[in-house]
């Protein structure tokens, strides 16, 4: 019977899973259940290992370690962290893209509603004891969503921000399904299409491709009001380097919590890579100094 | 978890697994949790 290998934190949830699944089909073990001396056995002896992918999970020495693995299971979507170099190159490689779709995508709408509404500005106002009733905010309906990454979570999003009466253009890598989306394109139709985005939302993998992508030629090419949603990974978006706007942005578990009004593009609303409150990953709140800070950015400042 | 192990189960069955990775997209591109 085969081996599988845990290698993540087992909370009674996973356990309980992995104890349903693998009944008569493949015979677990659990990294944190083994005393030290009986580790390397586990390791030489897994078929599989199921991992979340971050470098401390493996031993350096993991393809001596582990010879007879053929597959190695993220638990998360992004693999841009895992430490590739450590793998046996036979043993394939595959993330869990689509395990959180609904989940981010809900984040993302929240994050859309709160920049576009200005959540967090008026209800600071209302708790200063200011409640202007004239204040104007952006509409949604029949304004266009831009998705750049139309996979798991790309096409959740697409499906809400129809409902909210969206016109919805996503792009891709490779040419997606226009079920899901208004209008579609590849990473070459983006120029064209950024200029008509009231709503840009990221939501593609960390790539070879796609690091960087957010620079600033990206944001001159933005609606000057177009509210920027990224939910992928911080490496997408280079704005910290190509715009000087805050010294330090903090970082909460190594992501970018933040992002802030950019000086030269006032206006814009750009709001911080999220990560959904779900069973597998319980985060703090991502959006909590969503508009607190662009003077404070602009003298340098830290935000949040 | 129980998606992932579903894909598992999917390879020890002899199927094709969904979502399989090629290293060579993510060569220099690693995100800041590498250092986690």
């Amino acid at each position: 019977m085969a081996r599988v290998l845990f290698i993540v934190p087992m909370d009674a949830e996973r356990r309980a899973a992995v104890a349903k699944k693998a009944a008569g089909v493949f015979e677990p073990a659990i990294l944190e259940d083994l005393p030290p001396e009986k580790r390397d056995a586990a390791w030489s002896t897994a078929d599989v290992v199921v991992s979340m992918g971050f470098p401390r999970e493996f031993p350096l020495d993991f393809r001596e370690k582990a010879r007879k693995v053929r597959m190695i299971q993220s638990l998360v979507a992004g693999v841009d962290h895992f430490p590739f170099e450590r793998f046996p190159p036979s043993a394939i490689v595959c993330s869990n893209a689509g395990a959180y779709g609904v989940s981010v995508a809900e984040h993302a709408m929240a994050l859309l509603l709160a920049a576009a509404k200005d959540v967090v500005a008026r209800t600071e106002e209302i708790r200063r004891g200011t409640f202007n009733q004239t204040v104007e905010n952006k509409g949604l309906a029949g304004s266009t969503a831009l998705i750049i990454g139309l996979g798991g979570i790309g096409s959740e999003i697409a499906r809400r921000c129809k409902a909210f009466d969206m016109h919805v253009v996503g792009v891709a890598r490779s040419r997606p399904s226009k079920e899901i989306a208004d209008a579609v394109g590849t990473m070459e139709d983006l120029p064209r299409y950024l200029p008509q985005a009231d709503a840009v939302f990221l939501a593609l993998p960390l790539t070879r491709a796609t690091h960087g992508l957010v620079d600033r030629g990206f944001l001159a090419r933005m609606k000057e009001d177009a509210i920027l949603v990224n939910v992928a990974r911080g490496k997408a978006d280079r704005r910290r380097r190509s715009v000087r706007t805050s010294q330090s942005p903090s970082e909460v578990s190594g992501r970018p919590r933040h992002v802030v009004d950019l000086p030269r593009h006032e206006g814009r609303t750009a709001v911080p890579s999220s990560v959904p409150g779900s069973s597998e990953h319980r985060h703090d709140a991502a959006c909590r100094p969503l508009r607190r800070g662009p003077a404070r950015a602009r003298d340098g400042g830290r935000i949040g | 978890m129980e998606a992932a192990l579903d894909n598992v189960l999917r390879f020890l069955r002899g199927e094709k697994p969904h979502n399989l990775v090629d290293p060579s997209d993510y060569a220099k591109a690693a995100s800041d949790d590498r250092n986690r």
